[in-house]
């Protein structure tokens, strides 16, 4: 790659000054390079832009009422929900929902710790329980053992 | 008598009306779209459908469901209207979500690849290749097969990234401003220059390769 080729890309957006202007248009002579690329970047996009894309007349109308139709897709929905002026009853039905599931499983903690509020009352009152009061030292705990107490 | 005068002072105002008439700006057409006027919204896709429908198909290339695409983009900017700033102009805007739409297009479609030239002859592939780097006088050869010389140039962009390749075609195709370009893009001008840069590189390689492979086919 000769010197002057880096400049191709600002000849080529027309942003050279006068004298490098002039300098890689002299160059465009010896080089085959850069003349035959400026000429094949020129005819593609030629080629590219030779095809129309015509519309229907009546596309414009056809599109505005497709836009305004009130079923859309999933998603066009998703976004027409997030618009500001429908997010904040959407935020506030979700904090709500939020607070009650919150709310519910709080309830059933307190549930839980009430079941085995009821258990502990209740092994209080047990035989073991009444065999654990008596056990004093190792020696009664060994008598326990082996009168089968762990096993009734 | 004076009904004369009567019809004489309504023509009169309505005369002063019809001159007085402006077009709505583009911006009075988004309030009114959002207000729910779809007059409005149809007008402002009339003004901007031809930009786009280029910005599509230049991009995309030949395609059955052009107009689809193209009403597509227009869908995506209505459910955006909110977010348009009612200060600038429209058009960059639609070209941005459009240009957008391609990329997101080209990226899903990634696996389909143009290969859409093969119908022709590899000595006329050859030959049509040859006359896109030589032809200073392009634009009667393209008169005479216009889709042909579309499909060729096409398949030259055909591994550019989604990005490049939307950069390419707002730069080389449209000739749009390196500015323009980057605000489409959502990068920043520096980013835009690259990606331009780099499809112009990739395309004259993607030439060579092609060309480089019908030589080696011809001796074989």
């Amino acid at each position: 790659m000769r010197e002057a080729c880096k400049w191709f890309d600002q000849y080529r957006d027309g942003e050279l000054n006068h004298s490098q202007r002039a300098l890689f248009e002299s160059h465009l002579d010896s080089c085959v390079e850069c003349r035959q690329a400026l000429t094949l970047l020129d005819n593609v996009a030629r080629a590219i832009a030779a095809v129309d894309a015509p519309l229907r007349p009546a596309f414009a109308r056809d599109t505005a009422t497709v836009a305004f139709q009130p079923s859309r897709s999933w998603d066009a929905l998703l976004v027409s929900w997030l618009r500001p002026a429908r997010a904040w009853p959407a935020w506030a039905l979700l904090v709500i929902l939020c607070a009650s599931l919150l709310l519910f499983s709080f309830g059933k903690h307190g549930d839980a710790y009430a079941d085995y509020e009821v258990l502990l009352t209740g092994s209080e009152n047990s035989a073991f329980a009444r065999d654990m009061a008596q056990i004093r030292n190792d020696d009664d705990l060994l008598r326990w053992l082996q009168q089968g107490g762990n096993n009734r | 008598m004076s009904w004369l005068v009567l019809m004489d002072s309504e023509t009169i105002k309505r005369r002063s009306v019809i001159e007085n008439w402006k077009e709505p700006e583009d911006a009075d057409l988004v309030r009114k779209s959002l207000g729910g006027d779809e007059f409005a919204f149809a007008e402002l896709v009339r003004r901007h459908q031809s930009a786009v429908s280029r910005t599509v198909r230049r991009t995309l290339g030949t395609s059955l469901e052009h107009e689809d695409a193209v009403q597509e983009v227009f869908i995506r900017a209505f459910n955006a209207l909110e977010k348009f700033d009612r200060a600038r102009p429209f058009e960059p805007w639609i070209v941005r979500i459009a240009a957008n739409y391609c990329i997101d297009q080209l990226r899903r479609l990634r696996t389909r690849r143009y290969r859409l030239w093969t119908d022709l002859e590899e000595g006329e592939q050859e030959q049509m290749l040859n006359r896109m780097a030589h032809s200073a006088d392009f634009d009667s050869l393209i008169r005479d097969d216009p889709d042909q010389y579309e499909r060729i140039a096409m398949s030259l962009l055909e591994e550019l990234k989604p990005k490049d390749r939307a950069a390419f075609v707002l730069r080389e195709v449209e000739g749009r401003h390196y500015s323009e370009v980057a605000d489409a893009l959502s990068t920043s001008e520096l980013g835009a220059r690259i990606r331009v840069s780099r499809a112009r590189r990739l395309v004259q390689k993607k030439f060579h390769d092609y060309l480089q492979g019908l030589e080696n086919k011809r001796r074989r």
